[in-house]
């Protein structure tokens, strides 16, 4: 660190005012500037994604569709299911977040490969603007899943289009996930061993992993379907010697891992809030790092689970709802470890921890009706229901995106220097956790009862709960905009951030925020264990 | 690593992925079929001498690149567990449906 950036940073210099040409965000190599080119992307793709979904819902609210095309309707739910996928549920959190904090966090000056990171971002866009440009100009109607022989022979939507953005999207996760794991491996501050890592580091270094090894079978198996539905090479279909259920394996492998790509850094981020506003150590740090770990290692075996009713052999099948049942262990160990740090703890209900507690509700409903539908038996009733809808959109909005507003709102006073208004977040998020719950319980019952998803109509009975899931998503589009709103607010008018305004231990906040371009005016040095909050003395008030 | 030589690696893994492709619409008979896994091997090969350097990196480096055949390995173990056991219905060869072109 040079003498003049050190007095850069000490007058106030930052990240953000170092340079305003346009030039200087879109040829940047600065991680955090990279965060901000990603969070303004990611939030575009959220929008198109969520209007999908609000039409889905409008479509639902009378049982013979007020959409009067089922095409229509087809390619609505599939652009809402592609985009929030790959372009907002899988690279939100590490992308963002991921991207501007863990080099901070590490002690770092910048990702192992800054130029990588930025060629990861261009990658990104490229393969959005193909998948956004074949969605506006015609979709596809196969669904996110891309199910064979669907795709190969008879949709007529722009497939092949859809899949190669998909593709170049794909690099652009393996891009991130290696330099995340190169960085965590090389770039550590002076002392900061491995078991002293923030759990953030930790749950981000599992899913680059996850990113790493399954993002190719994507890549390989979408290419494959290109291949089948251009050159008719049989792979998947019967009649020229393919296996009719070789695309849905290939698929799984990598998408049920995807799962814990979107919600693993959501862990990573609760486990850093729950003990800042519980002011006590993470309880079981070692148990949450395993826990990650073997989540990211036992997510790859329990892909079968999506293929009960596909005609799979029942052996197969059998196995794969034992393994399926793994999985929970590591998971609940998790969410009994958050509890066990808000035990006792002096909690503050500021915006972030209310988003963290949503979450933790939010993914173990999720997570136990998960366990539902991996019951063999259960799942031949449920499996194609709104039941499976209700089930993941409890885990994946529920969970990954109270997670990532709760980092959000955490790390917004680092990434921008300025608070956002206490009272707004707090509305926020009991809004959008109340908007949650009127949109996807009423689904819960829909399935058992037995109403079959992604059709445009449905029969008459099932219209009053329907009715409620439909008036749900106003209020939870209301929940969203009303941060879009109050954050934009808070740039310009929000009160400043001292360093490290919530009092929290972890090194991104030893320094300036926002941060000078160089992070830190002099390397830290990590000394203590992560999460030294002061241990409270539980009879000292009594 | 000259950029020659990536670049020139990289010609050379399209050329055998250009045999491989080539090679599925020979007629082969059955019992020969694992004989197309040879290009494949070779260019795995390729990538982790040439590209990944495993003779000369760090542990770290090895360690990874077995990870990656474990995960292969899962995905070859766990993913034939189900064509093995499954009851195979014998396909008509005229029943191949319409493509999309012109649906049914
Ligand atoms: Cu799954």
């Amino acid at each position: 660190m040079s003498a003049a950036a050190g007095a850069a940073a000490l007058s106030g210099e930052s990240y953000l005012t170092d340079g305003f040409s346009l030039r200087s965000w879109l040829l940047t190599t600065d991680h955090k500037r990279i965060a901000i080119l990603y969070l303004a992307s990611i939030t575009v793709f959220f929008f198109i994604g969520a209007a999908g979904a609000a039409l889905v819902r409008y479509n639902l609210i009378v049982p013979e569709g007020l959409i009067k095309s089922a095409e229509t309707y087809n390619r609505l739910f599939t652009m809402h299911g592609v985009v929030m996928v790959w372009f907002f549920l899988v690279p939100a959190v590490p992308v963002t977040l991921g991207n501007f904090i863990v080099p901070l966090m590490l002690g770092a000056r910048d990702l192992a490969f800054p130029k990588l990171n930025l060629v990861s971002w261009y990658l990104f866009m490229l393969g959005g603007a193909i998948v956004l440009y074949s969605l506006f100009t015609g979709g596809v109607d196969t669904g996110w899943t891309f199910y064979t022989p669907l795709t190969t022979q008879y949709s007529k939507g722009h497939v092949v289009a859809t899949v190669i953005g998909i593709f170049i999207a794909g690099f652009s996760s393996i891009a991130t996930g290696l330099n995340f794991i190169v960085s965590i491996h090389r770039l550590r501050a002076p002392g900061m061993t491995w078991f002293r890592m923030p759990v953030f580091l930790w749950s981000l270094y599992a899913t680059s992993v996850i990113l790493v090894l399954a993002t190719p079978v994507l890549a390989m198996t979408l290419v494959l379907l290109a291949f089948e539905r251009i050159f008719h090479i049989g792979v998947f279909d019967p009649t020229l010697g393919g296996d009719p259920l070789l695309f849905q394996h290939l698929f799984w492998f990598y998408s049920h891992p995807a799962v814990y790509i979107m919600i693993l850094p959501g862990f990573g981020i609760v486990s850093e809030i729950v003990p800042a506003f519980s002011r006590k150590p993470l309880f079981g740090y070692t148990f949450v790092v395993w826990a990650s770990i073997g989540i990211a290692v036992i997510s790859f075996l329990v892909w079968g689970h999506h293929m009960f009713v596909a005609g799979t052999s029942l052996f197969s099948a059998l196995v794969f709802s034992i393994l399926s049942y793994m999985v929970a262990v590591p998971s609940a160990i998790k969410v009994f470890n958050w509890i066990g740090t808000l035990h006792k703890g002096f909690i503050r209900f500021d915006a972030p921890m209310l988003y963290a507690l949503g979450f933790i509700g939010l993914f173990t409903m999720g997570g136990l009706t998960g366990l539902f539908v991996a019951a063999l038996a259960a799942d031949v009733h449920l499996t194609q229901t709104y039941f499976v809808v209700a089930h993941f959109h409890y885990v994946m909005v529920g969970g990954m995106v109270s997670a990532f507003f709760a980092g959000l709102h955490y790390w917004w006073p680092k990434i921008t220097g300025r608070h956002y208004p206490e009272m707004w977040g707090r509305a926020g998020a009991l809004i959008i956790f109340i908007g949650f719950h009127l949109t996807f319980f009423p689904q819960f019952i829909l399935g058992y009862l037995g109403m079959p998803r992604r059709y445009h109509s449905y029969a008459p009975e099932f219209q009053v709960l329907n009715v409620l899931s439909s008036a749900g998503t106003t209020i939870l589009a209301a929940g969203y905009l009303l941060p879009l709103g109050y954050l934009t607010w808070s740039l310009l008018r929000g009160e400043r951030a001292a360093p490290n305004p919530w009092d929290a231990t972890g090194l991104e906040w030893q320094t300036p925020s926002p941060p000078p371009t160089e992070n830190f005016v002099a390397t830290p040095v990590v000394t203590e264990e992560p999460y030294a909050y002061p241990r409270p003395k539980p009879q000292a008030t009594s | 690593m000259s950029p020659r030589r990536l670049l020139l690696t990289w010609g050379l893994l399209l050329g055998v992925l250009a045999i491989e492709v080539g090679a599925s619409f020979l007629p082969i008979g059955r019992p020969a079929r694992p004989l197309l896994l040879l290009p494949a091997l070779l260019m795995v090969g390729m990538v982790a001498a040439i590209f990944m350097q495993i003779g000369r990196g760090p542990t770290v480096v090895r360690l990874f690149a077995a990870a990656g055949l474990l995960w292969l390995l899962i995905l070859l173990a766990l993913g034939s567990l189900d064509p093995l056991t499954r009851i195979v219905y014998p396909v008509p060869a005229m029943e191949r449906a319409t493509p999309a072109a012109n649906p049914p």
